[in-house]
């Protein structure tokens, strides 16, 4: 199977951790680190990827992304995952991949979930990652599934572990089904709806979660300053915007919280068609 | 296919549900109802009337209030249950329609929720291997911890200091080598 793991990251050539972290876990295969031409560390990161025969370094025009791609407001901010993850989308298409699994970099560690004598447990994932990712992948080609994403610990809490129909911080992504990222800020939940509202079919498996750094004021880089820059309210305002019809605030003790309802249509057995 | 490794002995609840945990996953395929619902049932059209009759009463020009009344049509609540619901009873036709427009997917052969249970074996293959291996390693290290306290009990009752630092250090190769394969 001809896939890559494609690493978004800004700012952190020696601070970014998941081209480290998926290695320890045994993943071979190919890496590129998707880098935009207006990162001062650029330099840095050629010398990060002479460490690894088969890490890449892939630097995108961010310019033109801009210009091709839908923010979502009339004064578009540079520093957002969205032309990094389109970036990444085009070139596994352009370089021939018929799967991309697309990552931040700011990943810790992975951990396989599974269910023991009535209990929810982990076990750290140090060895196997290609046989994992393999079985991921033979699941989408054998199947209409255009994106299966990684859960994390959220995803587990309640004593369940809850599948969910949007993508987030890692990705498997089939190359020929294209979706278009869309939207500067909560760009993984916008793209999930339009593309599953349009006939994509998205699904997060509950397998292994991904773990990261909780981000020190020391570590520069990412999206932390747009987050902080930006209130939850106006955030999640960039949701609502895209769906009004399925997505709404709720408020609670503690803010706003993303509410939504009517959201995916469903999957049903093809054995309901008439013929 | 409704759940994968359910629990047929855990506890329940006073709600008749299940208290321990069970990998009650879903594969996300819905399973339609069996009475066909009402059409209008299958979407809300309260905020788009709404909108549609300030638009109509509104003093813009007539291209305005065309672009308007195409915006309003993205509050238009569909309810996709109900949508899946109609959709396995209606004409052939109509279900033809309906995929085109994206208000159902398919899952073609059932190949996502067969698809889901071989993947759920090879992940149950995975897991065990790496719980395996984590085992060996606990014991290998505890093995490793039990002869370096007997080393150091010998030792002490050795005379010679360089006899000492010679058993010392063929031990401490022995380990290293040992370590050096449980990181590999």
């Amino acid at each position: 199977m001809n896939y890559a793991v494609f690493i978004c990251t800004h700012g952190r050539p020696y601070t970014q951790t998941t081209w480290k972290v998926l290695r320890d876990c045994g993943y071979t295969g190919d890496i590129i680190l998707m880098i935009d031409d207006e990162d001062d560390s650029g330099k840095d990161y050629v010398d990060v990827a002479h460490q690894d025969e088969k890490l890449s370094l892939h630097i995108f025009s961010k310019e033109l992304y801009m210009l091709a791609n839908d923010s979502g407001t009339d004064k578009p901010i540079r520093n957002t995952h969205l032309y990094a993850w389109n970036a990444c989308e085009n070139i596994a298409r352009m370089d021939g991949y018929e799967y991309a699994i697309i990552v931040d970099d700011d990943l810790t560690g992975f951990r396989y979930r599974y269910e023991e004598e009535g209990h929810l447990k982990s076990q750290p994932i140090t060895k196997n990652f290609d046989k994992l990712f393999e079985a991921h992948l033979d699941y989408m080609e054998n199947s209409n599934i255009s994106a299966l994403s990684v859960a994390d610990a959220r995803n587990y809490i309640g004593g369940q572990a809850k599948y969910g129909r949007n993508m987030n911080t890692m990705v498997f992504r089939k190359v020929k089904d294209v979706i278009e990222w869309k939207s500067e800020m909560y760009e993984e939940m916008v793209t999930s709806l339009v593309a599953q509202q349009t006939g994509s079919f998205i699904f997060q498996p509950t397998f292994f979660q991904y773990e990261t750094k909780t981000m020190s004021k020391n570590v520069k880089g990412g999206m932390e300053e747009i987050y902080n820059s930006k209130s939850v309210f106006n955030r999640s305002a960039y949701v609502v915007m895209w769906h009004p019809s399925c997505v709404s605030f709720d408020a609670n003790n503690t803010g706003f919280k993303l509410r939504k309802d009517n959201a995916f249509p469903k999957l049903i057995s093809s054995s309901c068609k008439k013929i | 296919m409704k759940q994968l490794f359910k629990d047929e002995n855990a506890k329940k609840n006073p709600m008749g549900e299940d208290t321990k945990y069970s990998r009650a996953i879903r594969v996300p395929q819905y399973e339609p109802s069996k009475e066909k619902p009402k059409l209008e049932a299958v979407y809300d059209l309260q905020k788009y009337s709404k909108l549609m009759a300030k638009i109509k009463k509104s003093n813009v020009s007539e291209d305005e209030k065309k672009f308007l009344q195409f915006a309003a049509s993205r509050h238009i609540v569909f309810n996709y249950s109900k949508i899946a619901d109609y959709y396995a009873h209606a004409s052939a036709e109509m279900q033809e329609l309906m995929e085109e427009s994206a208000l159902v997917i398919l899952d073609m052969d059932d190949a996502i929720a067969n698809g889901y249970v071989a993947l759920s074996e090879k992940m149950k293959q995975l897991i065990e291997e790496e719980k395996e291996r984590d085992k060996n390693a606990r014991e290998a290290k505890d093995i490793l911890k039990k002869q370096r306290e007997l080393m150091e009990k010998k030792s002490k009752s050795e005379k010679s200091p360089s006899e000492k630092k010679q058993k010392r250090e063929e031990f401490e190769k022995v380990a290293e080598a040992v370590e050096g394969e449980e990181d590999e």
